[in-house]
């Protein structure tokens, strides 16, 4: 699961590597803005063949979320 | 409805309920009444009284900083509308090329400092707002506009989206764009209320924020759509949302029937708009009850206005022909400034802006956009002069002896870079991406870069922007 997060994380944000996931962190660094995040979302949706809720949307806040809300729809 | 002739910012506030709430922002949520915040706009009225001058306005969606604007209005000073968030480079060039008397910005968002310099040169009696052309760069290019412009437009946005008093405007999008700044003057001008707000659709404390506030009117760019559509609109929970406006650029057909057919299940109205900075910026409204018929629409002109399909040669097209569109009405800029001894200059117009946009009407007047004649773009609603990212792209690219062009996709700009010597791209991306975000306030996402071998060129040997389109 946590590989698919990876891919859909650097293709979305346009990352090199994952190397500290600690900073990803949404608004807090420049490649996470608000049109990196609903690309975020839907790299995320196309990778769970999902549909995730306006709440889970607005909680992804950071990369360790992501996990934590995307464990529910693996 | 309240009074539409108002042609005095004064009177923006003072002929209006007194007791009934006129702003609110994310501090003072509860807001100030049209008494209240008609006794704050004159504080800053009073404190700014001198000769004409004038006024840098880096202004925030705070109600501090729109009592400041119409302080600076009413005390008969030229202010210029800027986005807080642009690089120092940009100020400093343009403190240069303009020269303000006043520079007004904020250090934590709300309380706002005035910084004064020495008087300088003349400015036309009529000259009130300046606002930029693309809003996401740092140009220097700005549309002069008088008092009357702005509330000719505003007076007719209110009409066309049928603004009352009990109306409360969700006020997200930038005061200083052009699209946010008409939000803000239609609802006064109908004597509503406003909620200004810097949270946007991802963020919990503007869903919260937005439903306490009772908001009855959610305008948008075509992103804002997107979002939507992507949070689902049958989440949304504003049980007061009776109206959604879409400007600031082109919804696709699907986009724009999901957002439609949402507010019909509501019994409300979905308005699709089509302006630009230099009509303050309204030019049409597509109506909800014409939506069906014409979905691919930008509707009619704005009461007071006129709009024209010309060939090559300024002659009227048939009807339903193609043609440049040309737009007449109280609301079209007096020019452009670009330094400031352009701000001396009177109107130059006349009412008649040549859009530089390519339509056909249909035989009830409504407008249909088909293209664009020159090489512009807008992304997130922004404007982007193609041309202009392209020259500064290859300035950022020369030392590394690349050739850049630069196309439009979707919301992103395509940044073509030749690279026929095999230097490094990385370097070449990182020098071109730090030199544009100098200059541009556009989101860092939207840039992306293609190598190519050779940038195509046409048999003139100006480059071939359609091939480049199609390469991917």
């Amino acid at each position: 699961m946590n590989d698919k997060i990876d891919t859909v994380f650097l293709e979305a944000l346009g990352l090199d590597n994952l190397d500290d996931k600690s900073i990803l962190k949404y608004n807090e660094i420049e490649a996470w803005d608000s049109v990196a995040h609903m690309t975020l979302i839907a790299g995320l949706e196309d990778a769970f063949d999902c549909m995730l809720d306006m709440d889970d949307i607005i909680d992804m806040s950071s990369y360790d979320m992501a996990v934590k809300i995307m464990a529910k729809y693996a | 409805m309240a009074k539409l002739s108002t042609t005095d910012f004064a009177l923006l506030l003072s002929d209006k309920e007194p007791d009934q709430i006129c702003i609110a922002d994310d501090r003072n949520d509860v807001g100030l009444s049209y008494r209240q915040f008609n006794h704050r706009v004159t504080e800053w009225h009073e404190n700014l009284a001198d000769p004409k001058g004038l006024v840098f306005l880096y202004l925030e969606n705070s109600i501090e900083s729109v009592a400041a604007l119409l302080g600076s209005i009413m005390a008969d000073h030229a202010v210029v509308l800027l986005d807080p968030s642009l690089p120092s480079a940009s100020r400093e060039q343009l403190n240069y090329l303009y020269q303000p008397e006043r520079i007004i910005s904020s250090d934590n968002g709300y309380d706002m400092t005035v910084s004064l310099q020495p008087q300088n040169e003349r400015i036309h009696p009529d000259l009130s707002i300046l606002l930029s052309t693309s809003g996401s760069t740092g140009s220097p290019k700005f549309v002069r506009l008088t008092s009357n412009n702005v509330l000719a437009n505003a007076t007719a946005i209110a009409q066309s989206l049928q603004i009352g008093s009990k109306d409360v405007a969700c006020a997200h999008l930038p005061l200083h764009y052009s699209f946010g700044l008409s939000v803000l003057t239609s609802h006064l001008v109908a004597g509503a209320a406003v909620r200004l707000t810097k949270s946007g659709f991802t963020d919990r404390s503007f869903w919260n924020g937005m439903k306490q506030a009772g908001v009855t009117h959610l305008p948008g760019v075509p992103f804002h759509f997107q979002m939507l559509e992507r949070l689902r609109y049958e989440r949304i929970d504003l049980p007061a949302l009776r109206s959604m406006a879409q400007a600031g650029g082109f919804l696709d057909i699907k986009g724009r029937t999901k957002a439609h057919d949402y507010m019909a299940k509501r019994n409300g109205r979905f308005y699709v708009m089509y302006g630009q900075t230099e009509a303050a910026p309204r030019i049409s409204t597509l109506t909800h009850e014409d939506f069906t018929q014409a979905p691919q629409s930008v509707g009619q002109a704005l009461v007071g206005g006129k709009l024209l399909i010309l060939d090559d040669d300024a002659n009227p097209v048939d009807l339903g022909e193609e043609g440049l569109v040309e737009y007449h009405g109280p609301n079209v800029m007096m020019g452009y400034a670009q330094n400031r001894a352009d701000l001396l200059r009177g109107d130059e117009l006349e009412g008649i802006l040549r859009t530089g946009d390519i339509g056909r009407m249909d035989s009830a007047g409504r407008l249909t956009l088909t293209g664009r004649a020159k090489r512009s773009a807008k992304i997130y609603g922004l404007r982007v002069n193609l041309d202009e990212v392209e020259v500064l792209a290859n300035v950022g690219a020369n030392t590394f002896a690349a050739d850049v062009a630069v196309t439009q996709r979707a919301e992103t700009l395509i940044i073509h870079y030749q690279c026929s010597d095999g230097s490094n791209d990385s370097a070449i991306i990182e020098k071109i991406r730090h030199l544009l975000a100098a200059h541009y306030t556009l989101p860092k996402s939207c840039y992306k870069f293609e190598v190519v071998k050779d940038i195509p060129r046409t048999s003139r040997g100006k480059i071939d922007y359609r091939q480049l389109e199609q390469v991917i």
